[in-house]
């Protein structure tokens, strides 16, 4: 116990000897000036010397001390798990306060500091469903949820812990050094640097408790343009292409380039034509039907996306574990369309656009400005549209602007838009079109769509409830069926995600239910 | 003298007022806000947005915002970026050196080759540098620079392999000047290709307008040696609208270049500009236009004072 002045005279001591070693203090003056501050250090710490006296251990107290002695009441930590940590590698006693509590008070600060509604958390979800903590013993975090949500495992492997004897007493969290100058962790690197906007060092932690990583350093550079990003990977000037990667246009050359490994895969990203259901031009299912049978997504895959990604009929990419291969094939059949809206009275008008009882097939489609790919595929929807007697008009928007509340409140007609409906590796896709989930009705949630199916709902209220997998699996096979055969959305294709590697890279594994295939990083290295 | 700069410094208040206000209220007209990149997030509930964007106080009347916005200003607060709730102050002088040593160098070479070009051709108007020297200052000047660049990029780094291809120095690297100029070179290259074709154009029409002058002639009668003439007697005066142009020029040295720093990811001012808009990050965006329409003032400031210290028929009252 110390008081404050004192660790102002201790600052300046290290000052001291830090200018000392420099050689910017002389010896004699080094030592003159030092001798002052541990005169000043003695005299304040006249406090802290009285308690020390007063309260001063018994002789023999420490060898009464087992591994059962309680060293925390208020964390209940015992003698035995603080030794543990200090066996396990906790080198400071603050590393035996951050990995035991002892002495520190509640533990849940990553999950408070995710529920706290001041906090501007990516994603909320599972927290939301915690009813406590406890920490049963030092290995082991026991989480008791309000009801079953079976996701809630990958939601949480997607949580990344934060000291919370930092972040507890900040003003704002949101805007504490923390986040952008002095961030701390356990992971196999620790921070380096930091330039925002331009670069981040990571430096292999020494006191990781994991195999050591092979790497000493790894440097983030951050490139916004992607024909940037692939000119310096060319170059050589990046070893791996991180997040977006190589652009499809660029595949081709890419494979052929010298020195370099191109990794392919799929990501849980699917790229959809969204129908606005609250709009009453989409309500019926043969419109939905015929304008998923003229859209024609082998032209769109083949030549906008260089033949890359791979047609989907569901929300879910083939990688999935409750991915149903069974679902019926998109059929290109612009014949087929213009019956079926014949059929239940989409009749052409005199400017050759079909309309029902004053109604006009005609909307708008949004998505945003400057998406060469997307701008591309409008076009061809286009044409594909007005072959059967759609009008599409193309209403792009810049991304400030359209995923703020034009998307969420729903605002738009129809969307061009790549979304991951799931969570992490696990189906759930709740928050995407459950009809508790529209925004614009209830205040919260993404089923933008406004798509609303008690069927639906019910299987995704199952799906979240039912933890064994077997039974999942069934639940949201089913879902994919009933979602596919109502076209809640019209599935285009599933997103590949193009990575360059430099040859000489070790244990690169990529994962496509990671934002960016960093995930195993402390197991790269070069090979010799 | 003192009465000059008191009313161009009002004057100057005046300017940056208007500039903040009209920049502030373009800013915040234009669709979209700051809130989307929240709204981005899954799980953002519609309540939470509309609180942060209470908290961010975009709800307030726009008068409002901009009145504690410029009362912050003012007193030295310019605010947090909305993107890492860092100070804007920082976020800004954190940039700045790198912008200011890639154009400075771009700068002083455009301007000293510039100047030789400009000065070649007029006194050799019509001769074949003449017209070559106008030919590529044509080209130089119509070649858009993002395509320079790259070019340069392919050229220099891809196929040579001699030159990086972009960053300020070798990523991971120490600072070490050979390393550091070894990377200036193509982006400055790049952006003082464009500048030394401004710079050779102007040169050559104010020597060739101050050559045909009485006093030239006079002093070629008088005869004082050709060298003489050309830089004691015509350079001085043709440099008089130069220093408009360096005045003029001297701001943008500062605001960076938005497709060079992109090309090249050099982490300087301009490309901090281009990704704030992208996230409409108003109090940087703010705090840039500020910085930059302080310097444009600033510039021209420093212009007609020298213009009143090198042209005696100018009186500055």
């Amino acid at each position: 116990m110390r008081r404050v002045e004192c660790v102002v005279v201790g600052g300046g001591l290290a000052g001291l000897a830090v200018a000392g070693r420099l050689g910017r203090l002389t010896g004699r003056d080094y030592s003159r000036e030092a001798v002052r501050a541990r005169g000043r250090l003695l005299h304040r710490d006249g406090f802290r010397r009285v308690m020390d006296e007063m309260f001063r251990f018994g002789p023999g107290v420490y060898d009464l001390a087992d591994e059962q002695t309680t060293l925390c009441r208020c964390e209940e930590v015992t003698v035995g798990e603080a030794l543990a940590a200090i066996r396990e590698g906790a080198a400071h006693v603050n590393e035996v306060k951050a990995w035991t509590r002892v002495g520190m008070g509640r533990c849940q600060g990553t999950h408070e500091l995710i529920t706290n509604p001041k906090f501007g958390a990516y994603s909320k979800v599972g927290h939301d469903q915690v009813a406590g903590i406890e920490t049963p013993d030092d290995s082991t975090v026991r989480v008791r949820l309000k009801e079953p949500f079976a996701p809630f495992m990958t939601a949480w492997g997607d949580t990344y812990i934060v000291p919370a004897h930092i972040l507890e007493g900040a003003a704002d969290p949101n805007t504490h050094e923390f986040n952008t100058k002095s961030p701390v962790g356990t992971g196999p690197f620790r921070f380096g640097s930091r330039v925002a906007g331009d670069h981040l060092v990571l430096l292999a932690n020494a006191g990781y408790h994991g195999a050591a990583p092979a790497l000493d350093r790894v440097i983030f550079k951050y490139i916004p343009d992607l024909t940037v990003l692939y000119t310096q990977f060319k170059a050589g000037a990046v070893d791996v292409t991180g997040l977006q990667g190589i652009s499809a246009e660029f595949y081709a050359e890419a494979k052929s380039l010298p020195g370099v490994t191109v990794h392919l895969h799929y990501t849980p990203a699917v790229e959809y034509v969204y129908v606005n259901h609250g709009n009453p031009k989409f309500k019926e299912l043969a419109v939905r039907q015929a304008l998923y049978h003229a859209m024609d997504k082998r032209a769109i895959i083949d030549q906008v996306y260089y033949g890359l990604p791979k047609a989907v009929e569901g929300y879910l990419p083939a990688t999935s574990w409750a991915y149903n291969a069974e679902l019926p094939r998109h059929d290109y059949n612009p014949d087929r369309a213009k019956a079926i809206l014949d059929e239940a009275g989409w009749k052409p008008g005199p400017d050759g656009i079909r309309a029902k009882g004053g109604l006009r097939l005609s909307f708008s489609n949004a998505t945003t400005a400057g998406n060469k790919l997307r701008e591309q595929t409008q076009a061809l929807l286009q044409q594909n549209w007005r072959a059967i007697g759609v009008d599409m008009q193309i209403n792009n928007m810049p991304a400030a602007v359209i995923w703020g509340e034009f998307y969420v409140k729903s605002k738009f007609e129809t969307l061009l838009v790549g979304i991951q409906a799931s969570v992490g590796d696990d189906p759930d896709c709740l928050n995407r079109i459950h009809s508790k989930y529209i925004a614009a009705k209830t205040g919260s949630g993404r089923n933008v769509s406004q798509y609303e199916n008690p069927q639906v709902d019910r299987l995704l209220e199952d799906g979240v409830r039912e933890i064994d997998r077997a039974k999942r699996r069934a639940i949201y096979q089913k879902l994919q069926e009933v979602i596919r055969a109502d076209l809640a959305y019209l599935p285009i294709f599933s997103y590949v995600r193009i990575e360059g590697v430099k040859q000489g890279i070790v244990n690169y594994r990529p994962n496509p239910y990671t934002q960016v295939n960093n995930w195993n990083m402390h197991e790269w290295g070069w090979r010799a | 003298m003192r009465q000059y700069l008191a009313r161009r410094v009002l004057q100057a208040a005046v300017v940056l007022g208007l500039v903040s206000l009209a920049g502030f209220s373009l800013l915040h007209l234009a669709p979209g806000g700051p809130a989307a990149i929240y709204a981005m997030s899954p799980t953002m509930a519609a309540e939470d947005l509309d609180r942060i964007t209470r908290e961010l106080g975009l709800d307030r009347p726009l008068h409002v915002q901009y009145l504690s916005w410029a009362r912050g200003f003012l007193t030295g607060n310019w605010g947090r970026s909305y993107r890492d709730g860092r100070l804007v102050l920082e976020v800004i002088t954190d940039r700045v050196p790198a912008t200011t040593v890639l154009m400075l160098s771009a700068f002083t070479v455009a301007v000293l080759l510039g100047l030789a070009a400009g000065i070649v051709s007029a006194v050799r108007q019509y001769s074949l540098f003449d017209h070559l020297a106008t030919s590529l200052a044509m080209v130089a000047l119509s070649i858009p620079t993002f395509w320079l660049g790259l070019m340069g990029i392919y050229v220099f780094a891809i196929l040579l392999r001699v030159l990086p291809p972009g960053n300020i120095g070798t990523v991971g690297a120490d600072f070490s000047l050979p390393d550091r100029l070894w990377h200036l070179v193509l982006p400055a290259g790049t952006l003082g290709v464009v500048m030394v074709a401004t710079w050779s154009r102007y040169t050559r029409a104010s020597m060739l307008e101050v050559i045909r002058a009485d006093y030239i002639r006079t002093a070629h009668a008088k005869g004082v040696a050709g060298g003489a003439v050309i830089f004691k007697h015509a350079l001085k005066n043709a440099l008089i609208p130069l220093v408009t142009l360096a005045g003029l020029q001297l701001p943008l040295v500062f605001s960076g270049a938005l497709v060079t720093e992109t090309i090249f990811t050099w982490p300087g001012m301009g490309r901090l500009f281009v990704d704030s808009i992208g996230y409409r990050d108003y109090p940087v965006l703010m705090g840039l236009l500020m910085f930059t329409a302080l310097l444009v003032v600033l510039g021209n400031l420093v212009a007609d004072l020298v213009y009143g210290a090198i042209d005696p028929r100018v009186r500055l009252a």
